[in-house]
């Protein structure tokens, strides 16, 4: 029973710091000062120590926890994503007195429940990673409790989270009933086994899982709750929710749809493909008419599950490649765009609308060039990862015949540019206003998370070539 | 099959008397001797394991839950919009939606009794005992059962941070 | 079924055990009602205000994490039930279970949570 510990070593590593996190803050005076933030990114390195050394290894624990390459790639981004958010959340913490020990140990258990996800092949080990990690993003997103917004924004999340959950788990209940079991392998072979109709107690799991997945991933028409989630919680979380959460219910969604459920593909490709359309189109419409910067990168990161529901019906090679670079890629950018709005968020004032960019290149040129080079990367400009990542996405879907998705997928980047564009020509070339952001001096840590984001942003968008061979690779060991 | 209407009606009477009452702590009580009904129901089903769940976590946590939360949001009577004397279900709005959800529950419930029940779908089941849940539990979910600490713990801290007085946070600002 | 039968038999005794003593005193009893004795409190200070007030939200929170460690017992009944079954490997387990929750059970402790002294 206890024959191999290995795959899950980087999840325990971080759920220890995320109970250490949280013990030391049992043990914290009020006011006292401690290094629980650095603590929790000595979790997450010693995670992606143990994740190196399980590379090409194909360990397995408990026949539920799978180390394949493919989990391992993701739990690399998930890492790099809870290492920069933690970074990104030092200055935010302190300057809105958020519970210090809390805030971190909330993060890290989210952590620990994505990289679960992301290494589970077992329907009720996803669902339970999957609740840990909602659990502590729904605390995450209304920890300013101060604040009307931030609690409205959490109670939305909550409710709605709550029944995605339960039609997951009405899913898991159908599917378990069908198959007679929870492993995805074996859920593959008895549906491979079963004749080429399916049952429609079968369909019906899976239009569950995918409801739920589709909730998760902000698919439209299940996106109802991301403006108002990522506009009330403090921008860092809003970074850390719209990367981590999205790349791990991806990989769960990749997992499960194309492991699991691949002999269904004839039930489950339209209603996926009509889904990424309506996502596509309804993100970038829609984030045409934002005001606020953040409910416009909502909608941006809206529009960007649609690119990766494409990159996952695809699923050819180069899609299933494409899936994970893109993954990188866009959790990358956008929790830099995040990180950077919460340094420029102040006490006094949100700082949230498009217009409070106005002339910031006069006061903060160093920080109006990384955010124009994170929001030209998530439009898709040609220098940065941003591009490299769509390009692979549309070629996919064109090499396996989906032409029209592809055709709308290059269409909607091309109006999304035009809200990116607004934001970097409002700092660019609007004068600046009465009352200029003025953003009090950058901690060392911050500044450091934001140089490592744009160099990976650039490096992703020259040199494509090596990440993009590991993506291939990694992938190549579970379908 | 007596001992299943018995339950059934059970079931059936203390739900109806939970959303009849106006007080809602009686609602609150009504609703303990519907889960206890259900528990039976369980029982019957053989399914041994579900029937004391309900009555620990539902009947015993659960509803010790929402005795307080109706304590904690006991709002003064007067500034309700309508008249005190209709009952709040037979107000507008309620009854439209309950209403259509009324119509739509019945429906199903024709239909499904109507149609034939499908020769077991979901094949034989093997019998399942407190006993065989407890050796699955421990053996084939073990890393599960342990994750679900972690769920725990997390709503534990959630708990705690959300419903926290704010006299205790201490380093809140003031803002 | 026959395991059930005792606590069947139970349920009927515990009702009815209730439902006689209710029923003697309400038979047996004198009833002469007068103002004093139909207040709240027959001795001591008259009852002012209304119940139902708000309560704090300290029980609310008291109530959460009792049904958190209600869970934990009901994980512990499968547990004892195939005790001898699991043998070593079970209560390892079981251990490993309890010892993460009791760090949850520190935090709520220091954290003041249970704490019902006065409003600080």
């Amino acid at each position: 029973m206890f024959n191999s510990l290995s795959a899950i070593v980087p999840m325990a590593c971080v759920t220890a710091a995320a109970i250490a996190a949280m013990t030391a803050e049992a043990f914290r005076a009020p006011r006292e000062r401690m290094p629980i933030g650095p603590l929790g990114i000595v979790g997450l390195i010693g995670a992606a120590i143990s994740t190196f050394l399980l590379w090409n290894r194909n360990a397995t624990s408990f026949d539920m926890v799978v180390a394949d390459n493919f989990g391992l790639f993701v739990t690399w981004i998930l890492i790099l994503v809870g290492i920069l958010s933690i970074a990104f959340s030092s200055p935010v913490v302190e300057r809105e007195g958020l519970p210090l020990g809390e805030y971190y140990a909330l993060m890290l258990f989210a952590t620990a429940g994505m990289i679960l996800m992301a290494m589970a092949s077992d329907l009720l080990l996803i669902f339970l990673a999957l609740e840990v990690l909602s659990l502590a993003v729904y605390v995450l997103t209304g920890i300013r409790r101060d604040s009307a917004v931030a609690t409205e924004a959490a109670m939305k999340y909550f409710l709605l989270g709550a029944f995605a959950s339960a039609f997951f788990l009405y899913g898991i209940a159908f599917t378990w009933g069908v198959t007679g079991s929870t492993n995805l392998t074996k859920i593959g072979a008895a549906i491979a086994a079963q004749s080429m109709a399916p049952s429609p107690m079968l369909l019906f799991a899976m239009g569950m899982l995918f409801v739920g997945f589709a909730f998760k991933v902000s698919a439209v028409p299940f996106h109802m709750w991301t403006p108002d989630a990522y506009e009330g919680a403090p921008p860092p979380v809003t970074g850390f929710m719209s990367t981590g959460v999205k790349a791990a219910a991806f990989a769960a969604f990749t997992r499960v749809f194309l492991a699991a459920f691949e002999p269904l593909r004839g039930e489950w490709a339209d209603v996926v493909w009509a889904v990424a359309a309506a996502t596509m189109i309804v993100g970038t419409v829609v984030g045409v008419s934002q005001s606020s910067i953040k409910r416009m990168l909502a909608y941006s990161s809206i529009a960007h599950g649609g690119y990766l529901l494409v990159a996952l019906l695809a699923g050819n090679d180069l899609g299933k490649g494409a899936i994970l670079f893109y993954l990188a890629t866009y959790a990358i950018t956008n929790l830099g765009a995040f990180g950077l709005i919460g340094l420029i968020e102040s006490r006094e004032r949100a700082n949230d609308q498009i217009s409070d960019y106005a002339g910031l290149w006069q006061q903060h040129p160093w920080l109006a060039a990384l955010m124009a080079m994170f929001l030209l990367s998530l439009g898709g400009f040609p220098p940065f990862g941003g591009f490299i990542a769509k390009y692979y996405v549309f070629i996919a879907a064109v090499q396996a015949g989906y032409t029209w998705l592809a055709i709308i997928g290059v269409l909607t980047s091309v109006v999304s540019v035009f809200f990116y564009l607004r934001v970097i020509v409002m700092m660019y070339m609007t004068p600046a206003s009465a009352t200029p952001i003025r953003v009090p001096s950058i901690p060392a840590i911050a500044a450091a998370a934001l140089v490592v984001t744009a160099v990976i942003v650039l490096y992703l968008g020259v040199l494509p070539a090596q990440v993009m061979d590991w993506a291939a690779a990694s992938i190549g060991t579970i379908f | 099959m007596t001992l299943f209407y018995l339950f059934a009606a059970l079931a059936v009477v203390s739900s109806l008397l939970v959303i009849a009452q106006r007080n809602p702590i009686y609602s609150v009580l009504l609703l303990i001797a519907s889960f206890g009904a259900l528990s039976g129901l369980y029982v019957l089903l053989e399914a041994p394991f579900a029937a004391v769940i309900q009555i620990i976590v539902y009947a015993g946590a659960i509803m010790v839950l929402f005795l307080f939360v109706v304590m904690l949001l006991n709002a003064p009577q007067e500034d309700t919009e309508y008249d005190v004397r209709v009952h709040p279900l037979m107000r507008p709005g309620p009854l439209k939606f309950g209403a259509a959800l009324a119509v739509l529950l019945a429906v199903e419930l024709v239909w499904a009794l109507s149609s034939a029940p499908p020769a077991s779908a979901f094949g034989p089941l093997p019998e399942i005992t407190v006993t065989t849940i407890g050796r699955t539990l421990f053996t084939t979910y073990a890393f599960p059962f342990e994750v679900t600490s972690l769920l725990i713990l997390v709503a534990m801290v959630g708990a705690v941070l959300m419903a926290r007085r704010e006299e205790h946070s201490g380093e809140r600002g003031k803002r | 079924m026959q395991g059930w039968l005792s606590i069947f038999i139970m349920l009927i005794v515990g009702l009815a055990f209730g439902g006689i003593m209710v029923g003697l005193g309400v038979l047996l009893g004198p009833s002469k009602p007068s103002p004093e004795k139909s207040a709240p409190y027959e001795c001591g200070m008259p009852a002012v205000g209304d119940a139902r007030e708000r309560q704090s939200v300290k029980f609310y929170l008291v109530a959460m994490i009792f049904l958190l460690f209600d869970i934990e017992v009901a994980f512990l009944y499968p547990w004892a039930m195939a005790l001898r079954d699991l043998g070593w490997p079970g209560f390892v387990q079981v251990v490993l279970f309890m010892g993460l929750l009791l760090t949850g059970y520190i935090y709520v402790w220091r954290k003041g949570a249970l704490d019902w002294g006065a409003d600080k």
